[in-house]
């Protein structure tokens, strides 16, 4: 009898410390799993302008690169680019340029954005001038009826001292005069956008491309006259305007090049713009018809034989290629050539009929390089194409499919000309290549 | 193999006591590694005295924020201590067993309330009702005194109560059967009894009120300049650092630390002047033989 | 003589427990009424039944009648406060408040509305209840102490005293004297002797022989019952129940 408790007593002992063990290497392993991130993910803070288009950049890249996490986090402009440099985030988002201690990190402008000075919608006042709105920042005008409106005080909302948007401000409109320490201070465009939606005697600035985004609306105002509105900004008659940059510790590799390259892209590009910011050097004309050259006597197989010419001239620049004829009812309808060479080029040479109309589209296609964003004067740029569209009766060639691949970025021109030659000559002559 | 044990789950607790006290430790003196060498560059005068908080410039001044932690402190005290001590008295006195069984969860609920959930409701509900019936931004030192008011019930509500329960029974029947009403022997009798645990409950309330951020940090509106009315909008010496640290760097960071080691203070004085109140009150409570 | 107080047919429930059953019980005028009886017999529920005490208590219902000079004090106009002004009562611990020593004693008059009393009448008032009190003599030269800095002894004399300083008529004592020493129980069951000359007292007392020393009659209550009443000097030496002589002979307690 004795013996058995024994036994038993000592199992118990025992089987506690397996217990025990077991816990504890769980709870180890806990703690070293939360640590993990997955393969492949980017980190992206900093300015709450910039997060917003960021987030849906994100989104669009994760449609296409399902594998990738991409983390979109807010915090302010300086706080982005501190993250980026300590390497906390892998992509810092700055609605600022860099300052002077800042340069020697690696950074590009992927837009243009405007700061909207804003108002409650109730508020009669709709202009005021840039001295006028600095005189209201600095607290030197503390009424509504200094400036045409009602007599009540004005509340001056501002960004934290870390925005990239204050910091904007105070270079374009503040100048030499500091924001009044009375200003309420505000930790996000979305925060001041809020309130100032809330409040009749309001008045902030946020990113002119969020304006528009909320519940409630908020009034921008004429600056001297100017609507606040994209175009303006455009063509230079707004004046208030930052860049949106990515900023890197040093230029990036792999996944977050990936996404910076995404973000550069056309269709990247086309994101940014239907949001409201301002991509690119310039306008990006909307893609239109390309005009067909509608002579019936046009002669569409020379045209076809000299466009194998000229895949030949090209072809000993290219590495692969690939091409083939469209045909229909016997006839080569469209010649489609691919050539790839070194590096991200790519190129694709198109030119193709429609059945119906006796008409020929010529389009050409120029390869781009993802430092080249120089378009050659005259070309426009085509955003995509439909294949399917070519069996049709419909025009050919407007609509070209993306296929953005994975570590390439390559843009289409076509050249909406009369002939082929015209077109070619000045392509050949941009890109060097002799005839 | 007992005794082994035995020793052993002691010699685990002590070293999990340990770790506490060294996680407290750890903390105070990063602080005040990071915090001093700006004291000592600005003065300590000239910091927390200092009426200019302007760190891309230079100057690192927290008085206005002390004037804000101050005034909004004090707004929370008056506006959660009556109510607090009230419902205490409530509880512990005149509700009846059903009703006690519903406030109190309630109460507790509320202790339960997240802060950033408070500093939510507040912006979209106390802050346009300042704004559009008494005047200002509706951002104020009001809002933020109203939001903490009642973030501190609960903490005040139970300590308080405890203390009013903890009282022997005989008090209120030695009151009662001398002939006074019901009032008559809470005032005169069971809160004075009570003092020390009441006063203990409005100093923790104070403290906790005097540490929240996440819920101010939404109503306050976060001037930097001195307030000039309750209506005004102001910043405390906590959301001062909630809004600042993601992007502060250098002199400026530790100017923050700088400020943390002032709540630090202030705060451990608040404590310990709460134990000193409770302690005093034990040393009464004895009967001599 | 009629009786001070009368207890006619008292039923006493605590919730759904009934505590008192058909309680019939007299208290003379200016005598001492001791009510003896084992624990859990009814007798701090009888004794706090007299000056509605038990209303503290939640589900504490009285059914028959408990008069005071001939009137129902359950009637609808009587005031318990001023019932309890009249009915005083003395706890097993004492009770002193939370202040001086003449502030304590001086309270309850003090609340009576009779701020008109100037501050000598109090004081007369004072030292009077005190000196009835048998405290007087040790208390007389730090009457502005905390009253919580006397001994045990002292704080429950001090008890005594604040409730004569509100000039009763009766003085219930439950079990007073409880957890002090003898000496201190002399000096009580002294003043009580004396003090019933002016007022009619009923006292529980915590063991039988104190009933024996100051009691003039003597109640024996068995689990709510009242088995027996009279002169104490009878009911101690020839009980008419059994279990009254059980009882007082210490056969069961």
């Amino acid at each position: 009898m004795r013996n058995k408790n024994a036994e038993c007593r000592n199992k118990n002992a025992k089987c506690r410390n397996i217990k025990f063990f077991f816990m504890a290497l769980l709870m180890l392993s806990a703690l070293f799993l939360s640590g993990c991130r997955p393969e492949h993910s980017v980190v992206i803070a900093g300015s709450t302008s910039v997060l917003p288009y960021a987030e849906i950049l994100a989104e669009a890249y994760a449609h296409l690169h399902a594998a990738d996490e991409i983390d979109v986090q807010g915090g302010g402009s300086s706080a982005g680019i501190t993250a980026a440099e300590s390497g906390a985030a892998d992509i810092g988002m700055s609605s600022r340029s860099l300052k002077e201690s800042e340069k020697h990190l690696w950074s590009i402008e992927i837009a243009k954005d405007g700061l909207a000075v804003i108002v409650h919608p109730g508020n009669p006042v709709a202009d005021l001038t840039l001295e006028q709105v600095r005189a209201v920042f600095a607290r030197e005008i503390t009424s509504w009826s200094q400036v045409g409106g009602a007599d009540y005080d004005i509340n001056v909302i501002a960004r934290e001292e870390g925005s990239g948007s204050r910091s904007a401000f105070e270079d374009l409109v503040m100048g030499e005069s500091k924001i009044s320490p009375r200003a309420i201070v505000q930790a996000s465009n979305g925060a001041v956008r809020q309130l100032v939606s809330g409040d009749k005697n309001a008045i902030g600035f946020i990113s002119l491309g969020l304006v528009e985004e909320g519940e409630k609306p908020v009034k921008a105002l004429r600056l001297g006259g100017v609507e606040a509105a994209r175009e303006n900004v455009v063509n230079g008659t707004y004046s208030l305007f930052r860049p949106f940059l990515f900023v890197c510790a040093r230029e990036p590799e792999g996944d977050a090049m990936a996404f910076v390259e995404f973000a550069l892209s056309p269709e990247g590009r086309r994101i940014l713009e239907a949001e409201g910011l301002v991509t690119g050097p310039s306008t990006t004309p909307e893609p239109t018809t390309v005009p067909f050259i509608t002579d019936p006597n046009f002669d569409y197989i020379g045209l076809f034989k000299r466009l194998e010419g000229v895949w030949n001239v090209i072809r000993p620049y290219a590495d692969n290629e690939y091409n083939y004829f469209f045909y229909r009812n016997g006839e080569p309808n469209l010649f489609v050539g691919y050539y790839e060479s070194e590096g991200s080029d790519f190129g694709t040479l198109i030119g193709g009929r429609s059945k119906g109309e006796n008409t020929a589209q010529l389009i050409f296609m120029i390869p781009a390089v993802s430092e080249e964003p120089e378009r050659p004067p005259g070309w426009i740029e085509i955003v995509s194409v439909d294949f399917n569209s070519l069996d049709s009766d419909n025009e050919i060639g407007i609509q070209f499919e993306n296929y953005p691949r994975e570590g390439e970025n390559w843009r289409t021109f076509a050249y909406a000309g009369a002939t082929f030659e015209e077109a070619w000559d000045v392509y050949a002559n941009a890109r060097g290549y002799t005839n | 193999m007992k005794k082994f044990r035995e020793k052993l789950s002691g010699r685990i607790f002590l070293a999990l006591a340990i770790s506490s006290v060294a996680a407290l430790a750890l903390i105070t003196v990063f602080i005040l590694v990071q915090g001093l060498p700006i004291i000592k560059s600005v003065g300590l005068i000239d910091f927390v005295f200092g009426m200019t908080w302007a760190p891309t410039q230079g100057e690192f001044g927290i008085f206005p924020m002390i004037v804000g932690s101050v005034a909004v402190t004090l707004g929370a005290a008056i506006v959660g201590v009556p109510v607090g001590v009230c419902c205490a008295i409530f509880l512990a006195e005149f509700a009846p067993a059903a009703l006690r069984n519903v406030f109190r969860p309630a109460i507790q609920l509320l202790a339960g309330i997240p802060s950033v959930v408070y500093g939510f409701w507040g912006l979209l509900f106390v802050v346009p009702l300042i704004r559009d019936y008494l005047g200002g931004p509706g951002l104020s030192i009001l809002a933020g005194s109203i939001i903490l008011g009642i973030m501190i019930l609960p903490t005040i509500i139970s300590i308080a109560e405890v203390s009013l329960l903890a009282l022997p029974r005989q008090y209120k029947e030695g009151a009662l059967a001398l002939g006074m009403t019901h009032w008559q022997a809470i005032k005169s009798v069971l809160l004075p009894a009570a003092k020390s645990g009441i006063v203990a409950a409005v100093i923790l309330g104070i403290g906790r009120a005097i540490g929240e951020t996440m819920a101010v940090i939404m109503v306050l509106g976060n001037a930097v300049a001195l307030p000039g009315s309750i209506l005004d909008p102001v910043r405390t010496l906590t959301t001062n650092i909630g809004i600042e640290m993601g992007y502060a760097a250098g002199e400026h960071q530790q100017a923050l630390f700088a400020t943390g080691i002032v709540l630090f203070v202030v705060i451990m004085l608040l404590n310990s002047t709460a134990q000193y109140i409770t302690r005093g009150n034990k040393v009464n409570r004895g009967k001599k033989k | 003589m009629q009786p001070k107080m009368v207890i006619n047919h008292l039923e006493f429930y605590y919730t759904k427990k009934q505590a008192l059953f058909d309680l019939c019980l007299e208290v003379p005028e200016n005598k001492i009424l001791a009510l003896i009886g084992p624990a859990g017999s009814g007798i701090t529920t009888a004794l706090r039944a007299l000056n509605r005490l038990y209303e503290l208590t939640p589900g504490a219902r009285a059914a028959g009648e408990v008069l005071l000079d001939g009137k129902n004090i359950h009637d609808g106009d009587v005031s318990v406060t001023r019932l309890r002004r009249r009915v005083g009562m003395v706890f097993d611990v004492p009770t002193p408040l939370p202040m001086s020593i003449i502030d304590n004693v001086t309270y309850g008059p003090r609340l009576q509305g009779s701020a008109k009393k100037s501050k000598k009448a109090l004081a007369a008032l004072a030292e009077q209840a005190l000196t009835q009190a048998t405290l007087w003599d040790e208390v007389k030269d730090r009457l502005n102490t905390p009253a919580m800095s006397l001994s045990g002894g002292q704080q429950q004399r001090l008890c005594i005293a604040r409730v004569l300083a509100l000039r009763p008529e009766v003085i219930l004592l439950d079990r007073p004297c409880s957890g002090l020493d003898p000496i201190s129980t002399a000096k009580i069951e002294d003043s009580l002797t004396k003090l019933k000359q002016e007022f009619t007292i009923v006292i529980a007392p915590h063991n039988v022989q104190q009933a024996g020393r100051v009691a003039d009659r003597v109640a024996f209550l068995l689990s709510g019952r009242l088995i027996e009443e009279g002169r104490t000097a009878e009911v101690f030496a020839n009980p008419r129940d059994e279990r009254t002589s059980d009882y007082i002979t210490g056969r069961f307690g």
